[in-house]
């Protein structure tokens, strides 16, 4: 008989690359989800980034933050976080289907721990997130969108971290959701508005107070703010930095702490 | 390494009177079950009867509310993930991943179980011939039919040799042919030393099993060999599906109504004699030996 034990965390290891690999499979072999993925980004960063010209003003917590940088430059961060957001739906409906179909159910069975899917997902999509990044990045630098190799590296693995918290946030209101819809209701009203408010489209600097409030304390900011900086589309941004890696890690905390939670009765 | 039962003694199921609750509703009514090592069990009644909840139990998807379950002589409540191994379930789909090939839902499933990377490849192979599943290796598993994603569903359960297998409605929307291709499998497997617990609802399936135990509303109504049950009804059955209960003049026969009709059990001559004047009225009726259908239907007016 073939021998599947082995201490908890090797059989946690091997259970979480074999269902990243899923994963990643899955995204390949969908190319209509890479289009949409990559594809509408893109585009609105292609076009929007032209319309706004070569010179925008960025204006940073202070005036002497105060940025002028092309119109490519100034929307790159945000066209990289809408990316990670596509992505993140894409994977939260996974889930969703993953659960629909039995897959799930089927996992719960085996000694893999109930956290391995999630944090798969989580993974695959910290991939793909880097993956699409750089090809954004490459896209922009064609462009003569001003970049270091440095800042394309450091801006590709930010999209990774970020997309960790995205992921993670997304598969945890999925797990509270009982049908795609109802995940799609959520995030219009949950992931849109952090997106308006990190910056991808306007600084903190104009805004006013309260919205200004509300951006300082949105991941998806402290996200926004290190990608600019790497890409040098914005000021250094060292406690976003922080804040960003301090989000994500307690979201990964969250999703294996609480994974074994049922889903609450009578969840839409 | 080994999965084999700790020691023969050892029970791969051992319930005694569990309960499980859904809110109000008792699914499970301090039922007990045994399923030794090399013993194919079915656990067989209608919807709502209890069979998946029980399935769930042994499944270690859920904790029952009351009694206690033993699987391998090691209690539930108490036991590591690592239990979890030495045991394989199959639920009514497929759990399988349409965009993946067989190989690749195999692979995955074997990561799933920690399975040493090095011996993966060799034993999907292995599988995949004792399934007669090498040739469509490759191919994906949203082009398969119903009976052969059933078959790859089996073989994923199989892929580490486990110690107990648990099927949930297992066989459902299969053919005839299929059906019992399938459970053709299952007995293999208990005749190579896996316990098998099966929740059906087709009684023509549960007969092929070493034991059978009835549910009705959550409470076990009949348990036994299907011989031993089905005997238990005499050497002749005669039922009919019209709501005209015939007279019961004769103290040689018992006549009990069910949901579906009656049913009429005795001493055979008498039986007989009885089918012929119905027949002579017109009455459809069957005469015949007793299924286990016959069975349960007499012990919980249902069926």
């Amino acid at each position: 008989m073939a021998d599947p034990s082995g201490p908890s965390w090797v059989i946690a290891r091997r259970a979480v690359w074999a269902l990243v690999e899923r994963e990643l499979i899955r995204l390949v072999r969908q190319p209509a989800r890479l289009v949409v993925t990559i594809g509408t980004p893109a585009l609105l960063w292609l076009v929007v980034g032209s319309g706004l010209g070569d010179r925008v003003l960025l204006s940073g917590e202070a005036v002497e933050d105060d940025l002028q940088i092309g119109g490519h430059a100034a929307l790159l961060p945000g066209a990289i976080l809408l990316m990670v957001i596509f992505g993140t739906v894409f994977a939260a409906i996974a889930q969703l289907q993953d659960r629909e179909n039995g897959l799930l159910q089927a996992e719960a069975v085996t000694p893999a721990p109930r956290w391995a899917s999630e944090i798969a997902k989580v993974i695959a999509g910290s991939v793909s997130a880097m993956v699409q990044a750089a090809a954004l990045l490459i896209l922009a630098a064609g462009m003569r969108v001003p970049m270091s190799f440095g800042g394309f590296v450091i801006g590709v693995m930010i999209a990774g971290i970020a997309a960790v918290f995205i992921v993670g946030l997304g598969l945890l209101v999925a797990r509270r959701t009982g049908s795609v819809a109802s995940f799609h209701s959520i995030a219009n009203i949950t992931l849109a508005p952090m997106w308006l408010l990190s910056g991808a489209l306007f600084p903190v600097g104009t805004a006013d107070a309260w919205l200004a409030f509300f951006m300082r304390i949105n991941p998806m900011h402290w996200a926004g703010n290190t990608l600019a900086w790497a890409l040098s589309a914005g000021p250094a941004a060292p406690i976003s930095l922080l804040l960003l890696l301090a989000s994500s890690a307690t979201i990964l905390t969250l999703l294996i702490r609480t994974s074994g939670r049922p889903r609450p009765q009578g969840t839409m | 390494m080994s999965h084999l039962p700790d020691s023969a003694a050892v029970l791969a199921v051992k319930a005694s009177g569990i309960e499980q609750r859904y809110a109000s509703r008792l699914a499970l009514a301090g039922v007990d079950v045994e399923v030794a090592a090399g013993e194919m069990v079915a656990i067989v009644g209608p919807n709502g009867s209890g069979k998946s909840t029980l399935a769930r139990l042994v499944s270690m998807i859920e904790q029952p509310k009351a009694g206690t379950l033993d699987l391998f002589g090691v209690t539930v409540q108490t036991a590591s993930m690592s239990l979890r191994s030495r045991i394989a379930v199959v639920f009514q789909s497929p759990a399988l991943d349409p965009i993946l090939s067989v190989r690749e839902n195999l692979r995955v499933h074997a990561g799933l179980l920690g399975m040493e990377p090095g011996m993966v490849g060799k034993r999907i192979e292995h599988i995949a011939s004792e399934f007669a599943l090498v040739d469509r290796l490759d191919e994906r598993v949203g082009v398969l039919s119903g009976g052969f994603a059933r078959r790859v569903d089996l073989a994923r359960a199989m892929l580490a040799s486990p110690d107990l297998l648990v099927l949930d409605e297992a066989t459902a929307g299969l053919d005839d042919s299929s059906r019992h291709a399938v459970i053709g499998l299952l007995r293999e497997r208990a005749a190579g030393g896996a316990g098998v617990l099966l929740a059906t609802h087709h009684f023509d399936e549960a007969e092929l099993a070493d034991r059978v135990i009835m549910l009705s509303e959550g409470r076990v109504v009949g348990e036994g060999s299907a011989q031993a049950l089905t005997s238990s009804l005499g050497e002749l059955v005669l039922t009919g599906d019209s709501r005209q209960m015939p007279a019961d003049t004769d103290e040689s026969i018992v006549c009990r109504s069910t949901h579906q009709g009656w049913i009429v059990t005795g001493e055979t001559g008498r039986v007989r004699h009885l089918a012929g004047e119905l027949a002579t009225l017109g009455v459809s009726v069957r005469l015949g030996p007793p299924t286990l259908r016959d069975v349960y239907r007499w012990r919980v007016n249902d069926g």
